[in-house]
Order: C-alpha cells, then sequence, then structure tokens
C-alpha cells in the first residue's frame, strides 16, 4: 500500500513569459529563464534554494543540465523526462512525490520555446515511423483527425461540436489580455475555415506560438510561509497506451481514462467535485474526447456536451479559461500553462475571467499523438 | 535467436515481393504488426510470418491538403486482424466502413509500399 500524495505538495509560484511572437534573437533557454525568475518571485524563494529540476524542451535532450547551467543552481534531483505536452503535470506526479520521499526540498518545473520567431512551425523531435511515413501523414494533426473522423463516425459527433470547443476557447481568450488571439470567432467562422487535415479545420488546431512557463512546488507544510494562497495537490494520475497513432488499440477513448481514475481516487473526489477544468487542447477533439474520459459525460456524447456554450464563459462547467492551446498560445508543449491558469483560478487573480469561487480545478496534459496523458487535481486550501 | 535478418528487413522484402507480411504468435496466437520480435500481447519471442490475402476496411480516414494536392491517409483493419496506417489511390474521400484490397506499390525513392484501391476485386 502506497502512501497517498493528497495533499503532500503545493505549487508555490507561476511564471508565464513571452507567450506570442518574441522576435528572433531569443534563444528558448532565455525564456524559460525568466519564467523560472518570475515564478521564484511569485512565491518569494529564491532560485537558489531550488533542489529539484524538472525541464525538458525540444530543444535540449538533456534540458536539466542546460537550465541548471544557465541558472547557476546545484540541484541534487533531476528529471528531463519528455513524454510530449504533459511532461509538466507528469513531472508534477515525480516532484510530489520526490518531495514527499524526501529528495528535495524546492522543485522547479519549467519549459520555453521560441518556435514561432525560429521558423513558424512545430519544433518536434523529428522521429518518424517507417509504417507511417511513406503515406504522408501531415503530423500531428492527422493522427488527431483520424481520432476525430472516428468519433463523428461511431458517436455521431460533429464539425459543429468541434466548431464549438474553437468558439468558446475564444471567448475566453478575449477575457484574458496575454492571449495571442482576441478577434471574435463565430461558429459560421470557424466552420468555414481552411480545412488541414479533414475533418479538422485550422481553426480545430492549436497556435503556433513563442512561450516560457514554470511553477514551483515545496512540501505543504512550508507552503504556509509563501507569498499567494497555495494550490495543493490532491492527485495526480499518468498513463499511456501508444506512441504511434496507427498503433492505437482505440481512436476514441484514450489513455485519460486510467490518468483520471488515478488522480480522482487519490484525491478522493469525483467529476462533480471540479469547479473548473484546464484540458489540453492541442486539438477541438481533445477537449471532447478528455470530457468524456475523465468523467464529465459519458463516452460519445462529449459533443452534446460543449453545445450551447457550456463550457464557455457563463457555461455550467468553465474549461480553458486562459483561452486554451487552440487561442491562448501554444509553444510546442502547452502543459505548463495548464497548471499556471488552474492555480491563477485557485488564487482568485485570474481578473475578468476569473471563475467565482473556485476550490478545485482537474488540470489535464496530452503528450505527442494522443499518446501520453497525466491528470492532476489542485485544491485550495479550503479543498484540504 | 533463429532469424537471420531483422523484422523490418523480412516485411521490407515480403513488399518487394508483392506480399503484405504480418506476424502471429505461436505462443499465444496473438497477431503483430509493425513486425518485431517480441509478441505484445504475451511477451514470449514465437512470432511467425504470415501473408495477408490483403483485404480489410477502413477505421479511419482524413483528406490531408497540401500545396501538391489533396491525398487521403487512412487506417485499415485487415481482416487477419491488424491494421495498418496507408492510403486509398483510386479515390480522394474514403468513408469509414469502405472494403479496400491491398496491392504493393513500388514509389518514386525505389521504396514499396502496401497502398489499397476500393473494393474487394481487381477489376
Amino acid at each position: 500500500m502506497t502512501r497517498s500524495l493528497r495533499g503532500r505538495a503545493s505549487v508555490v509560484g507561476i511564471g508565464e513569459v513571452g507567450v506570442g511572437h518574441v522576435g528572433g534573437g531569443v534563444r528558448p533557454l532565455e525564456l524559460l529563464a525568466k519564467a523560472a525568475r518570475k515564478a521564484s518571485a511569485d512565491a518569494g524563494i529564491s532560485l537558489q534554494d531550488v533542489d529539484g529540476l524538472f525541464a525538458t524542451t525540444a530543444y535540449h535532450p538533456m534540458a536539466p543540465m542546460n537550465v541548471a547551467e544557465y541558472l547557476g543552481i546545484r540541484p541534487t534531483y533531476s528529471d528531463g523526462t519528455n513524454v510530449g505536452g504533459s511532461s509538466f503535470i507528469n513531472h508534477l506526479q515525480h516532484a510530489a512525490a520526490a518531495l514527499d520521499a524526501g529528495l528535495c526540498n524546492v522543485a522547479l518545473i519549467c519549459y520555453g520555446s521560441t518556435q514561432r520567431s525560429d521558423s513558424g512551425k512545430l519544433v518536434s523531435s523529428g522521429e518518424s515511423s517507417p509504417y507511417e511515413t511513406p503515406f504522408n501523414p501531415r503530423l500531428p494533426v492527422s493522427a488527431y483527425a483520424l481520432a476525430a473522423a472516428r468519433h463523428m463516425h461511431e458517436y455521431g459527433t460533429s464539425r459543429s461540436h468541434l466548431a464549438e470547443v474553437a468558439v468558446a476557447a475564444r471567448q475566453w481568450a478575449q477575457m484574458n489580455p496575454a492571449a495571442t488571439e482576441q478577434e471574435p470567432l463565430t461558429l459560421d467562422e470557424a466552420l468555414g475555415a481552411r480545412m488541414v487535415s479533414s475533418p479538422l479545420t485550422v481553426r480545430d488546431c492549436c497556435l503556433v506560438t513563442d512561450g516560457a512557463g514554470a511553477v514551483i512546488l515545496t512540501r505543504a507544510d512550508r507552503a504556509a510561509d509563501t507569498r499567494y494562497r497555495p494550490a495543493h495537490l490532491l492527485g495526480v494520475g499518468s498513463a499511456h497506451w501508444h506512441r504511434n497513432i496507427s498503433a492505437a488499440s482505440t481512436l476514441t477513448t484514450t489513455s485519460a481514462t486510467d490518468s483520471g481514475r488515478a488522480a480522482f481516487t487519490i484525491a478522493g473526489l469525483s467529476p462533480a467535485d471540479v469547479d473548473h477544468v484546464m484540458l489540453y487542447d492541442a486539438f477541438t477533439i481533445n477537449t471532447i474526447l478528455f470530457l468524456e474520459d475523465l468523467g464529465f459525460c459519458r463516452k460519445g456524447e462529449g459533443g452534446d456536451f460543449v453545445t450551447a456554450g457550456r463550457i464557455a464563459p457563463g457555461g455550467s462547467l468553465p474549461v480553458n479559461t486562459n483561452g486554451g492551446g487552440l487561442s491562448f498560445g501554444h509553444p510546442g508543449m502547452y502543459g505548463i500553462f495548464l497548471i499556471i491558469e488552474a492555480v491563477r483560478q485557485l488564487r482568485g487573480t485570474a481578473g475578468r475571467r476569473q471563475v467565482p469561487d473556485t476550490n478545485i480545478s482537474l488540470v489535464h496534459g496530452n503528450g505527442s499523438v494522443l499518446s501520453h496523458q497525466s491528470t492532476a487535481l489542485l485544491g485550495s486550501s479550503a479543498a484540504i | 535467436m533463429s532469424e537471420a535478418v531483422w523484422p523490418d528487413a523480412t516485411y521490407d522484402a515480403g513488399l518487394r515481393e508483392g506480399e503484405l507480411k504480418y506476424q502471429e504468435c505461436t505462443a499465444c496466437a496473438s497477431v503483430a504488426f509493425p513486425p518485431r520480435q517480441l509478441c505484445p500481447s504475451c511477451s514470449e519471442e514465437g512470432l511467425v510470418w504470415k501473408v495477408s490475402a490483403g483485404l480489410g476496411v477502413i477505421h479511419s480516414s482524413t483528406v490531408v491538403n497540401s500545396r501538391k494536392g489533396a491525398y487521403n491517409v487512412v487506417l485499415a483493419d485487415l481482416d487477419e486482424g491488424f491494421r495498418l496506417m496507408s492510403t486509398v489511390i483510386d479515390s480522394t474521400e474514403v468513408e469509414i466502413g469502405t472494403r479496400v484490397r491491398c496491392q504493393i506499390e513500388e514509389t518514386d525513392n525505389d521504396q514499396f509500399r502496401p497502398v489499397f484501391t476500393i473494393g474487394e476485386r481487381n477489376d
């Protein structure tokens, strides 16, 4: 029987910089370091006190060492696990375990990318499968398109349902001054947008931006001394079933079923207890799949669930309140920004888009082509 | 190890001969694709080669719009019980559930790939 991680570790500092277009001449490591500095100031903890370092980027195969060298710190516990965009939720799990085991005392999770300024294209690992490349799938979008097409076939999900997700994300982004896309977006505009890989249009795809983010965690007992109200980690889980989309055992159910169940079990919570939700929306189908797989609705009902503005501002379930990967920003790997927005909402510092009385937030990360899933539940002190 | 060549090479050699090969486990009877040495169902090393009849059904399909034009990418479920990524060459739009037949095509760079045509017959 393992000891429960419920309430053992807390996010005490957050920092986010350069989401959008920073322009040429900026190294990704510079952006990352600025985000780390911001998180450190936010926590009131010196970066020199960081002894647990969790970092991964598309540029640095051994990212923790690049980051530590730049920051001039000497960590004694490091983790560069790269499972795609969900890495940083996965790092939350690893950081909480390391803090709880006494292997480190101050954990920094961080990420930075200048992919928009570099080329305007996604910076990827370059890894490809010889059983997929002869057919020229446009990855990652075609993988998600195959999942969306199958979901539409099995459950009657429509392109309008997908467009609802894009419109809700844009409405939230319009309430976030830091979001990249601020122009209004209608359902008709989303439906009429340029088709990239059917059934997904450019409006069904996340943005390509620069950006960096960082969060700092300590054990919960130390968190009381920090500047802002801590966001306690109530539960966390991770799972993965495939690497390549052609090897996915199913296109319409993800391993979020496993990661979500693990997180809810540790937290002793159910979806009905959740006030605020952050889902990794690399593509509109993600939001629908994860609402189903995490238990906010039944399998196949995600399309109907998101209609009539249910996840938009004023809807009954606030989802992706920063504007999401679809309208806030998506610098290659987006997971760290999910945590940052959840912490803002739990602190009550989210400005115009603040969801009243947020005590429990669910954060869900997705990596690669629906491959890796990590779920975390964060809560205010009232939720402990 | 009894195998003189690695699984990828055996698969590629099959394509050159006009055959779509897959594997079956002598220990647990599971079907495996893409080629490998360990069975992903039981972890035993007892995979043996089989030749697919090349008949299957479209599991999912997307049309990619590129500068060079539109083409489809599909996931096809072969009747023997394995799935592969491919393309249907005689139609741009392909509905899920369509029956398809495999043929081996030589590509511009002297490689061979399994592609599909709609229907069960060569006519």
